[in-house]
């Protein structure tokens, strides 16, 4: 075990927990600790995005650190609810409050004895503690509080689709499965959807996300046929709903895979009686013919791959399962069971300085901006993805699932390839001009 | 945490803004508590990494959970010809385990590694809000790694609940008062040694103002902290003067300087043709060469003449344009004064951070809009603001950049994250130019009629 992290890979879980709040309509998260906490995480999400970024924060202070009560708490509760209407507020623990062992839970009912005015605003508390876990699982766990608490016992509403998300996708992704879905007349429910808070769709000055899902729309959540995750971290929050309503699900933990994108389709071709739409068999087709065209340059090549763990899994199932290209190196920054289902030469649960020391073989990273260190050093390609990408303009706005999403991977993956091969993978023989 | 004796940090009987300050209001400190809910600051590990981050070859270890460190490690805009490797970030990433017994062990190990692996000329440790909590003694433990190493571990105590950014700059400074500056000697010294402190070289800019020195042959001893190197800092004790540049917060190491070394500091700006040529003359007087005097006087002159011929083609496209200017500190009213050089209308400036003294100068040059001087507020106070005077651009830091695209207005970044230099003669010439940039691009026509669609048939 090391003692140094270097190059950190992981972000915190109450970076995670607010970026899914970023998604939800007029939904503030409230980091719960020191302003510090929450200034980093708006400043890296803010150059992410370059979008205004709605977090606030308790602000713990020297004082109320020590003493430990509930003034901060209720005091940024009040302020945030005065100052900016929101419909849902969520509570997120840092390692300063945990560590002070504060009983949040305690302390938001005393809120709600002493300010009845609030009760209409569900406020919850989410434990996402830094000192453990990773952006994932403050993401997810923020995600399955808020399916714990917010979906209703409805009738069912013909048509309706639960989409669960993982902290991976981007706008283009979001709006692809969105269509997806769409063309087979169903109407998604989509949580959380940043594609509509954070892709520039936002045209004035906010203080808090417009768009996104709505509240009305998680408390319809109970009435849908069924429900889909995309992405392994989604997997929790679809059973909660089957558990809690009997809602079906379908978990899909790559949608690049081509199997799994077929499936994917087939769910929805299934469950309406509807026929595929030609646009997509296009598409598919289009892909094969991509890879077939493409398959001869994968020779001799290695990719390794340095992402949050339900990430990884999404690009690795369609790199090594339908491309067939060695994995030479995966690093996460926290552990995951979706690890044990990645065939590569080497699984490390650490940081980017881990990526470093095994990518001999690679040509190819695949991890976010911070990687620009190892690539630069081995010579070899980053494909910037995952959060924080600062360099690509546009990214967020990029497709990287479904048959489209592969397209987009496999057009950079086997240019950089053919690219390679065709300047260095020979040396000219010093014999060569002899005859001549 | 007993460490951390804030009320002496806050002691600064000779910093401009404390002397302009009634007895209880100097009592209360510089950091103004931030109110739950309604906060948008950084916390003092922020600021203490300001200050130091830029020395660029030595190892900079974050002792805390990933927040610290894993959402913020190379975010910096100080920019390094010596090195690359404060670009580095190394943490302990303090896990549950060491919540519960202790992370000393974990700091020493640490540097062990980082020594081992990177070989530093030294390794600043920053405690954060957690593992101050946990009791870690952190100066015991960096003594414990420096003996065992050979190279200064150097603690600095800057958990980020005890207050502002600024608190955290001035934390950094006693760090470096502590245990760096007058731990070496410099090869020779000259008559025109100077530090220059507060001078991050954020986006380049003191590369930018270097070359006046050069010319006028004073040399940067030690430069706290811009594109330095660990020893630099080590001799900053043989230097004739302190030059403390924008940066309030680091008054108090300059105080500390001269308390220990008797090394006299004076403050400046180099925002503007004349806050730069002000700047420039104070060095040379305070460095009281009758020679090195005339040739300022000269150079600077020079300099000015060059540089209004080169700003006349931009003056003539700002001419009268109406700028809101919401920043902090000296930046508020130097920043005026800059923007006055290029012929704008300033229609409002912050003076969160500014002394009574500051808020006189700038009374007097908004003599007839009172309104102008925006005591506190947030990004809804800078969108109404631009709204009743018809702002023409906004110049602040990149925290508020969305606030503007949003209210669809002409934005300059000129805070830390800013990726252009504005220092200087030169520095004036680009920002010249940005704001002309940005002001006329076309882009400014679409943004407006995003209805369009909506509108069509």
């Amino acid at each position: 075990m090391k003692n140094a992290s270097v190059y950190p890979l992981k972000m915190s879980q109450p970076l995670g927990g607010a970026l899914a709040c970023l998604g939800i309509n007029k939904t503030i998260p409230i980091h719960h600790g020191s302003q510090g906490c929450t200034s980093f995480s708006v400043a890296m999400l803010t150059r992410h995005f370059r979008e205004i970024v709605p977090i606030q924060t308790t602000a713990l202070s020297e004082i109320a650190t020590i003493v430990g009560d509930d003034i901060n708490l209720h005091e940024a509760i009040k302020n945030v609810i005065s100052s900016r209407n929101p419909e849902m507020v969520v509570i997120l623990s840092t390692g300063v409050s945990e560590t002070r062992g504060d009983d949040v839970k305690g302390g938001l009912k005393r809120f709600r004895v002493k300010y009845k005015d609030y009760d209409n605003i569900p406020i919850l508390f989410v434990s996402t503690p830094d000192f453990k876990g990773s952006l994932e699982d403050g993401f997810i766990a923020t995600i399955n509080e808020i399916i714990e608490n917010i979906p209703e016992k409805k009738d069912k509403i013909k048509g309706q689709v639960n989409v669960i998300l993982s902290p991976f996708l981007t706008a283009g992704d979001i709006d692809e499965i969105r269509e997806i879905i769409e063309s087979f007349g169903l109407k998604p429910i989509i949580l959380p959807d940043l594609s509509e808070t954070m892709s520039g769709v936002i045209d004035h000055f906010i203080t808090i996300p417009e768009g996104g899902t709505t509240l009305e729309d998680i408390k319809n959540m109970g009435a849908s046929e069924f429900s889909i995750a995309v992405g392994f971290g989604a997997r929790a929050a679809v059973k909660i709903l089957y558990e809690k309503f009997g809602i079906p699900f379908y978990a899909f933990d790559s949608l690049m895979k081509i199997e799994d994108v077929d499936r994917f389709f087939q769910t929805l071709s299934l469950n309406t009686g509807k026929s595929i739409p030609k646009k997509y068999i296009k598409q598919r087709k289009q892909l094969v013919d991509l890879m077939l065209d493409t398959h001869f340059y994968y020779i001799n090549k290695s990719i390794s791959i340095a992402l949050e763990p339900s990430h990884i899994f999404n690009i690795y199932a369609f790199i090594k399962d339908n491309l067939g290209i060695n994995i030479e190196t995966v690093v996460s920054p926290s552990k995951s069971d979706i690890l044990q289902n990645i065939g590569a030469e080497q699984i490390i649960v650490g940081d980017l300085e881990d990526l470093k020391n095994n990518i001999s073989k690679s040509l190819i990273i695949f991890s976010n901006s911070h990687a620009y260190h190892m690539a630069k050093e081995n010579h070899c390609h980053l494909i910037r993805i995952g959060i924080p990408v600062f360099e690509e303009f546009g990214h967020f706005l990029k497709t990287y699932v479904s048959y489209k999403g592969a397209i987009n991977i496999l057009s950079q993956v086997a240019s950089i390839f053919f690219e390679h091969d065709e300047e260095d993978s020979y040396e000219p023989s010093p014999q060569s001009h002899q005859f001549l | 945490m007993a460490n951390l004796d804030l009320e002496q940090l806050f002691n600064e009987s000779n910093c401009n803004i404390n002397k302009e300050k009634s007895e209880a209001e100097r009592k209360k400190g510089c950091t103004k508590k931030a109110k739950p809910g309604l906060a948008a600051g950084g916390c003092a590990f922020d600021g203490a990494q300001t200050v130091l981050l830029p020395v660029a070859d030595a190892a900079h270890l974050v002792h805390g959970p990933i927040s610290c460190s894993g959402n913020s490690w190379d975010n910096r805009g100080t920019r390094s010809a010596v090195s690359q490797f404060y670009r580095i970030g190394f943490t302990t990433d303090v896990g549950e385990n060491d919540v519960i017994f202790g992370g000393e062990k974990k700091v020493i190990n640490a540097c062990k590694e980082i020594k081992q692996k990177y070989n530093p000329p030294a390794i600043f440790v920053y405690s954060t809000c957690v593992t101050a909590m946990i009791g870690d003694d952190l100066d015991s433990a960096c003594k414990k790694a420096s003996v065992e190493l050979g190279i200064p571990v150097i603690p600095v105590h800057s958990p980020g609940f005890v207050g502002s950014k600024n608190l955290g700059n001035k934390l950094a400074g006693r760090a470096l008062l502590e245990h760096v500056i007058g731990t070496g000697e410099p090869i020779f010294t000259t008559p025109y040694d100077i530090n220059l402190i507060g001078e991050y070289n954020i986006a380049g800019e003191l590369w930018q103002v270097m070359p006046i020195f050069r010319d006028l042959g004073i040399r940067i001893l030690s430069s706290i902290s811009g594109d330095s190197t660990y020893k630099e800092l080590t001799y900053a004790h043989r230097s004739k003067l302190n030059v403390v540049i924008c940066s309030k917060a680091l008054v108090s190491l300059a105080e500390g300087m001269k308390q220990k070394y008797d090394i006299p500091f004076i403050e400046g700006s180099f925002y503007g043709m004349r806050e730069t040529t002000k700047t420039i003359l104070s060095i040379a007087e305070a460095l009281g060469d009758e020679d090195l005097i005339k040739r300022a006087k000269e150079y600077t002159r020079k300099k000015e003449e060059e540089t209004k011929e080169r700003l006349k083609p931009h003056i003539s496209l700002l001419r009268g344009k109406k700028v809101l200017l919401y920043t902090g500190g000296v930046k508020s009213w130097s920043m005026v004064f800059m923007l006055e050089e290029l012929e704008m209308e300033v229609i409002g400036t912050s003076i969160r951070k500014s002394t009574e003294k500051d808020i006189e100068k700038l009374r007097h040059a908004f003599e007839k809009n009172q309104k102008a001087l925006i005591e506190q507020g947030g990004a809804k106070d800078i969108i109404r603001i631009m709204e009743e005077n018809k702002g023409d651009i906004l110049l602040a830091g990149g925290r508020n950049m969305y606030t503007a695209i949003k209210g669809r207005y002409p934005f300059l970044d000129v805070n830390q994250e800013r990726v252009y230099p504005f220092a200087g003669y030169d520095g004036l010439v680009e920002i010249a130019k940005h704001m002309v940039n940005t002001i006329y691009s076309p882009v400014w026509k679409y943004a407006e009629n995003s209805l369009f669609m909506e509108s069509a048939l």
